[in-house]
């Protein structure tokens, strides 16, 4: 019987369902039955949809793009003064 | 009713235009086949952070990071036309980005990620997930959702995401690397253990080190923010945690 610790550990495996079905049936059965497994299977859940949606931390900027776009299409860009 | 459905949907449609996620890939691919700018720059937007998340942790330094990006970009423009669709494109473009990252490593003496597989201290984190358990292997204590949500979508709000996109540059580079190609990115597992030659057992491990980080990262934020209203509970629980 599985306890607590083992789904927390088994949990990315769980969502990526990368387990065979003897083990997705324990886990299913100990979910059945425990409410706080449940609740962080599902935080588990709603933080992969996160990352989805996660804010960019670098942006290219206008310029890099300008003379990435040049270089790339062998344009050569212009020296700067 | 009908009339602003239609005003509605040809207003969608203009933007749609310049969205290229609804559009499909081979439309995509032959725009950047024949140097559409607004293709090439709508591409090169969607990647740029994690491609320079990526190859930064590759490389552990930012600016030979962003000469490699670069130089991605350039390969991509150059090999485009010989894109099979294989794969997706974000699985190609970042497999170019890999390779490259890897040999400018190695030409620069440095160690590189993936190249052995060895646990450190710092990669399991400080806290390991014993402390969650009880020795029977039970919670302890009481499992609490997520509170940083928003009530009208039941997903994680903008703040939770703002503290998300901070904890991810600061995970171990091993662990930011997979978090990144499969969860921001959301390359193929399979294609993920290929491009970084690791086993589908190691990259599952990474991969929920990571998520478990962020998790705990998100859930002491999210204690925070309402310690106002349950002062006590919150407070306990923080420490218990500590
Ligand atoms: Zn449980």
């Amino acid at each position: 019987m599985l306890n607590c610790r083992d789904v927390a550990s088994l949990v990315t495996e769980y969502l990526e369902s990368a387990m065979g079905p003897w083990r997705k049936a324990n886990i299913r059965l100990h979910l059945l039955l425990c409410p706080d497994c449940r609740i962080h299977v599902n935080k588990m859940r709603k933080l992969v949809d996160a990352l989805k949606q996660v804010p960019p931390t670098n942006r290219v900027s206008e310029e890099a793009l300008e003379s990435l776009h040049k270089k790339a299409h062998g344009v050569t860009p212009l020296e700067p003064k | 009713m009908w009339f602003s459905l239609i005003g509605a949907s040809a207003s969608s449609s203009t933007i749609s235009k310049n969205d290229w996620n609804l559009r499909p890939q081979e439309q995509l691919v032959a725009a950047l086949v024949d140097g559409d700018r607004q293709a090439f720059d709508w591409i090169v937007r969607k990647h740029w952070s994690g491609m320079m998340r990526v190859a930064t942790g590759v490389l552990g330094n930012e600016s030979i990071a962003v000469e490699v990006v670069q130089e991605t970009w350039e390969a991509v423009v150059k090999e485009i036309k010989r894109f099979r669709g294989e794969a997706s494109l974000s699985t190609w473009i970042f497999r170019i980005l890999i390779n490259r990252a890897r040999r400018v490593g190695k030409r620069e003496g440095r160690s590189i990620p993936f190249s052995s597989f060895k646990t450190t201290q710092d990669e399991d984190g400080k806290r390991s997930l014993e402390d969650e358990f009880t020795s029977k292997g039970r919670w302890r204590s009481p499992v609490h959702g997520w509170r940083m949500i928003d009530p009208q979508t039941e997903a994680i709000n903008k703040q939770g995401l703002a503290f998300l996109a901070k904890g991810l540059e600061e995970l171990p580079d091993r662990q930011k690397i997979i978090v990144t190609l499969r969860d921001i990115e959301g390359l193929e597992a399979k294609e993920v253990c290929r491009m970084l030659d690791i086993s589908e057992g190691n990259q599952r491990i990474l991969l929920h080190r990571g998520r478990t980080r962020l998790r705990r990262m998100l859930e002491d934020l999210d204690g925070h923010g309402h310690v106002s209203q349950q002062k006590d509970s919150s407070h306990a629980q923080l420490s218990r945690r500590r």
